[in-house]
This record gives C-alpha cells, structure tokens and sequence, in this order.
C-alpha cells in the first residue's frame, strides 16, 4: 500500500514521516523546508508499506513547483491513502486542502498535528464531531513528541476498506462558501477564547519597522562570532591531537622501515589534508547549531518580512532571502530552496546570486587566513566575508534586475508559524547531519584531493622529483598564476590550491597544507609556519584578504555547480553562472589588492 | 464602517473585511486557498512604510507584500 502524507506547509509531515520511516529529513519551523517528494518504507504485521512524503501545498491549484510536484503525485491515483496532516492551530485554512483531498476521490485521513498549541490558547476541540462532519478519520497526533502515531498508521492502513465521505461536495461551489462552510464546521467544534500568545508578544518587538532589522543583523554577526570565537576555543585540543597523531605516525611507519614515499603520501598528503580539515569540525557544528535554532524557533519566516523592502529594491520579494540565508550553510539545499519562488526569472535570479553567500564549507579558509594574518581582528576579518558576500549578492541581483522578459515580481505572501522552543531532537539530527556531511566530505572528497595532489607534487616529467618545482602540480600551477597576479595571488602554489578547491572549498585548506609543507596548519604554530613561509613570497594581509575574496566568490564547489545545472536545467546558464562568479571574483580581489597595497 | 479602496492603505491596528481581489489569477489562487476571499476578515497586525504588512486572517498570521495588499480591496471597520 502507499500511503502519502499531504497538508499544508509547515504542519508536520516530514516530521511524521521521519517517526514512522526511520528517516532523518530536515524538519524546521518554516513553510517551503521540503521541496522534493521522498519515498520510505513503513513495515507494519510484515507487510511493507510505501510512505511518500509530499512537499507542502495550500490547495491542489497550484502556484510553485514545489506544490506542483505535490499535486501530480495526488491526482496520479498513486496513492491509496491519503495522510493530511493538518496544523490544528490553522484549522480553518488546512481544512480546505482537506476538503480538496476528499473530493479527489482517496481515502483521506485526518492527522491533527499541534493541538497542544491549541491547548495553550485555551482552546478546545471536539474532534469527534469533526470526524462526523467530514465523514473521514480524525486523529489527535504529535509529530514532534510522536503521540498517536501507531494510532494514525492503523487508521490509515484500513481506511481504504472502510471509508465513505459524508462532507458535502463543492466541486462547483464558490471558494466563499467552501470557507463558510469550513467555519462553520470549526465553530461547531472549536470551544474557548483564543488567548494572546507569547508570538504576538515577541513580533511586537521581532517585527518592529526599525528595531525588527536591527535586531536581524545583530542576530546573524552573533551567530558567526560565536561560530569564530567559541570554534576556536574547541579547536585547540583536536589541533594536539593531530599533531601526536602525525608525530606517532611518522615514527611508527619509520619504525616498520617503510619507504619515504610511503610516510610522506600518508603523514604530508593524506594526515595533513584530511586532518587539517577535522580541526575546524567545532566551527561548522556551532554555525549549524545556531543555524537550526534559527529555523526552528520560527524566526527564519519572518526574516522574509524584515527583508521585504531591502529585496524590493532589487528586484525580488522578501521570501527570495531566504535561500540566501540558508545558503550561509550550504549552497545546494540553498539553490534547491528557489522552487518556493514563484516565476521562474525570480529562480534563476535567487540560482545566480544564492552561491554568493558564504558558505559553511568557505569557513575553515577564512579562519586560517584570518587567524594567520589579522591577529586579534581575525574574527572581524572573517566576519566581513560574510557582508561581502551579500553585498555582491545584491549588486548581482541590482544588475540584473532589468534583464531578460520582463515578467511581474511576485509580491510577498508567505506565512509566519508560532514561535516554537526548537526541540532538541530535530537540533541534534539536523547538526549531526551536517557532521556526517563534513566527515563524508573529509574521508572521500578531501583525501582523494589530498592523494592526487601528493602524487602531482611530487611527480613530473621525469618521475619522482626531489623539488616540488618541477612537478605537475607546479607545471599547471605556473600557467595559471600569471591570471592572479593583478589579485595579488601569483604564485603557483596558490593558483593549484585554487584550482582543487572547485572540488570542495575546504580543499583549499588540506592543499595549502600539502603544498606548504606545513603540518598541522590549522593550529598556533601552524598559522604562524603558513605566515611565514607566504612572507618569503611577498605574500602579506593585503594578499592574504584578497585570497579570502577570491574564495568567497569563485565557484562554490562541484556539487554546487550540478545542482544549478539541475535546477536551470540548461548548461548554458551553468557555464554563465560559473563564468560571472570566477569574475567577480578575479575583479573584486583584484580592487581589494591593489586599492589596498596603495595604504599598506 | 469607513469606504477605503485597498488593504494596502490600512494602518497597524486596523481590521478589515475584504470584498474583492484583483490581481493575477496564480496570486488569486494562493490568496483564496488561505482563505483570504471576499467576505473574510483581516487584522493587520504590523505594516511597514513601504507596504509590506503582517497580517491575521482565519487565525493564521501572514507576511504580504505591497503588491498583494494593494490588490486586495474591501471596507475598514472602525
């Protein structure tokens, strides 16, 4: 049997979806988190069941395409059952999916989700007098505490037996008199006053016209101060670690007389690539920590409010800032985030300008420059990456806010859920997620990186080199330099470090690692080894800023540059899209070197 | 009750009930299927200078753009 969980944005399905499937999908407190249709199985007395979990829709007409995916699969018939999780604190609005639903023709149950939001407003439901009117199963379930689910599932798993609809059909019947309809059904079962509730009191101050943005901006430095200051303070013992970890190494494999290439590959390329990037583990859990407060507590909707007027100016509603917060964690989920987008010139805006925002992968780059060379401004240093990063967003959407078919800008319509304490399970599975993802990315991405420049350093023409000059890494290198010079970055150790870093940004870590020679790169000693061996260069702060420019705004990654060609489904934009970011990217470095070495 | 043309021009505070929509058949569709139809009431919660309001309507809260607001017409009641 499949069973699909549909119901409006933001009510719970994903989290019931997890409950029943085992499945660890992100669940946050904001309509638009699910843009993709997931399949799980659900096995109940050994028979196995297909469980669909739909992106969220206010009704079967539809208006993104995320909603649009939603509404193929119902009116498919793939489904035998339907799940409408409903938002019991919005029961008037999720009631008239839930009348579309039955009209569909499947079997429809009803899962009430929230109704301890209702409680706290003083309000009570009779749920079933509700089930009588609607003529469908009606159950009291808390996704987030996993209450009723074993009784919903049951419901669900014989309701294509048993089920006749009693709601009237409305088939040709005005949309006002579905709601006066629906209203009346609420008011015969709702009882109680509705209380003011602590939201009201909270966006009288969130949502302020002066202080509401105040209070944003104020918001966002903190998370990534906190990120930079307390990150670092965790690194400090992961740093001794790596460094007995390669002390032990090297005197272990010297023991076992294995050969010098064999101890150089495993402690040089591999030890000191992949560790360097696990020392910066602490910063990504608490930006991802802060992150996912921000989305569960409700705040990050009413950041499309906040932003409304400063979007406005350029060209795109309130709701388009947020896949460029989100792209602050990651730019994939952040370019997918533009289905909630309504006109697709907005999408392919929000796609061109979402890899701009600095992402969490960009972090451990500006720690170590920063921690290198600006001393105790290294928090502020890497702070003012995160403005850079938004301000060209801006200009880029500024820029083309003209350009291509004139198609109207979508206004704002988005809705604001409760505040809500984030609950500490769907915290903990999104960080842990998010570690997984960067240990993923160390132990395949980041070794195989560190592998194939160990051997490209130290292999050239002629076989193995005893200078790093003469090898393939430096031979590819010196080509590219010469572009990088006006930025301040001609040397071919960067230009390499550069060019692997398309593959993940933290490669930029390991490779300056590898290529430096410089174990441990990350720690004290490490920063100060880095500093000084770029010093003989010429390679000093102004340089080292412009570096941190450049990696903010070339190429994301590989994985970033897939999801764009997937999500424009044309090559052609990706090539442009890859194009515009290398540039701007060469031209904004290039500025900051040069107007910067004309006062230092 | 005070004849006014648009939710747009309503201030924090203001309640109102809407008694028609123009605007683009895709944005009509979203309005009416959060139950946002003639007919309905509005509580305009917070309003920015530039338009863009928070607004309550069948209990749920929601951010709309000028662009929505000024679509929407009806009458405000004192």
């Amino acid at each position: 049997m499949t069973i699909a969980f549909a119901g409006n944005p933001n009510c719970g399905k994903t989290t019931l979806f997890n409950a029943y499937t085992g499945a660890s999908l992100k669940v946050a407190n904001w309509p638009g988190v699910t843009v993709e249709k997931k399949e799980g199985t659900y096995t109940c007395n050994g028979q196995q069941h297909t469980l669909v979990d739909l992106p969220g829709m206010y009704s079967l007409s539809t208006y993104t395409i995320e909603e649009r995916v939603s509404r193929q699969f119902l009116l498919s018939g793939a489904a035998d059952v339907v799940i409408n999780v409903a938002d019991a604190s919005c029961l008037s609005r999720s009631l008239y999916l839930t009348l579309q639903l039955i009209e569909s023709g499947r079997p429809v149950v009803l899962a009430l989700n929230m109704i301890d939001i209702l409680k706290k407003r003083g309000q009570r439901l009779n749920l079933e007098h509700l089930s009588q009117l609607l003529g469908i199963p009606v159950i009291p379930v808390c996704a987030r505490r996993r209450e009723g689910i074993s009784v919903l599932i049951k419901k669900a798993l014989c309701a294509d037996v048993v089920q006749k609809n009693s709601a009237p059909s409305f088939s040709h019947i005005p949309v006002e008199k579905r709601f006066a309809w629906i209203e009346a059904v609420v008011d015969a079962c709702l009882t109680g006053r509705r209380r003011a509730a602590l939201t009201d009191r909270a966006d009288a101050l969130l949502l302020h016209p002066l202080w509401g943005t105040c209070i944003f901006f104020i918001i966002m430095a903190a998370v990534f101060l906190v990120t930079f200051s307390l990150g670092d303070l965790a690194k400090a013992p992961l740093e001794f670690g790596l460094e007995r970890l390669c002390t032990a190494a090297r005197q272990g494999l010297d023991t076992l007389c294995t050969t010098p290439w064999l101890i150089s590959l495993i402690v040089d390329g591999i030890l000191s690539g992949v560790g360097s990037i696990l020392t910066f583990l602490p910063n990504i859990i608490l930006l991802f920590f802060a992150l996912s407060i921000l989305e569960d507590t409700g705040y990050m909707a009413r950041v499309a409010y906040i932003m409304d007027g400063i979007m406005g100016s350029l060209g795109l509603s309130g709701r388009a800032f947020l896949p460029m917060l989100l792209g602050m964690g990651c730019t994939v989920p952040a370019v997918m985030a533009s289905r909630t987008l309504e006109t697709r010139r907005d999408r392919l805006r929000v796609i061109l300008i979402t890899p701009f925002m600095s992402c969490s992968a960009r972090l451990p780059v500006y720690i170590l420059l920063a921690g290198a060379f600006f001393g105790k401004y290294a928090s502020l240093a890497a702070l003012s990456m995160y403005g850079m990063g938004l301000l060209t967003a801006a200009a880029v959407a500024w820029c083309t806010k003209n350009l291509g078919k004139k198609e109207k800008q979508a206004p704002l319509v988005m809705e604001l859920p409760d505040y809500k304490i984030p609950a500490p399970r769907t915290v903990i599975l999104y960080v842990w997620e998010k570690i997984q993802d960067y240990l993923t990315r160390a132990g395949t991405t980041i070794f195989l990186a560190s592998i194939l420049l160990w051997i490209l350093l130290n292999v050239g023409p002629g076989g193995f080199v005893a200078s790093m000059e003469n090898s393939f890494a430096a031979w590819i290198g010196q080509k590219i330099a010469p572009l990088l010079v006006p930025c301040g970055l001609g040397m071919w150790q960067i230009a390499v470090a550069l060019i692997a870093g398309i593959a993940a940004k933290e490669v930029v870590v390991s490779s300056l690692a590898v290529l430096l020679g410089i174990s441990n790169i990350s720690s004290a000693a490490g920063m100060d080894a880095l500093r000084s061996v770029l010093a003989a260069y010429g390679f000093g702060s102004i340089n080292a800023y412009a570096l941190m420019v450049f990696v903010l705004l070339y190429i994301p990654c590989a994985a970033a540059l897939a999801t764009i060609c997937s999500e424009t489904k044309s090559r052609l934009w990706t090539i442009g899209a890859a194009a515009l970011q290398i540039g701007a990217a060469w031209i904004l470095s290039a500025l900051v070197y040069q107007i910067g070495s004309l006062f230092l | 009750m005070t004849q006014i043309k648009k939710l747009l021009d309503c201030q924090t505070g203001d309640r109102f009930t809407v008694s028609q929509i123009r605007l683009e058949e895709s944005l009509c569709h979203r309005l009416q299927a959060l139950g946002i139809v003639p007919g309905c009431q509005i509580h305009v919660l917070y309003k920015k200078r530039i338009g863009t309001m928070v607004i309550r309507c069948r209990g749920a809260r929601y951010a709309l753009g000028a662009g929505a607001a000024k679509g929407i017409a009806g009458v405000r009641a004192i």
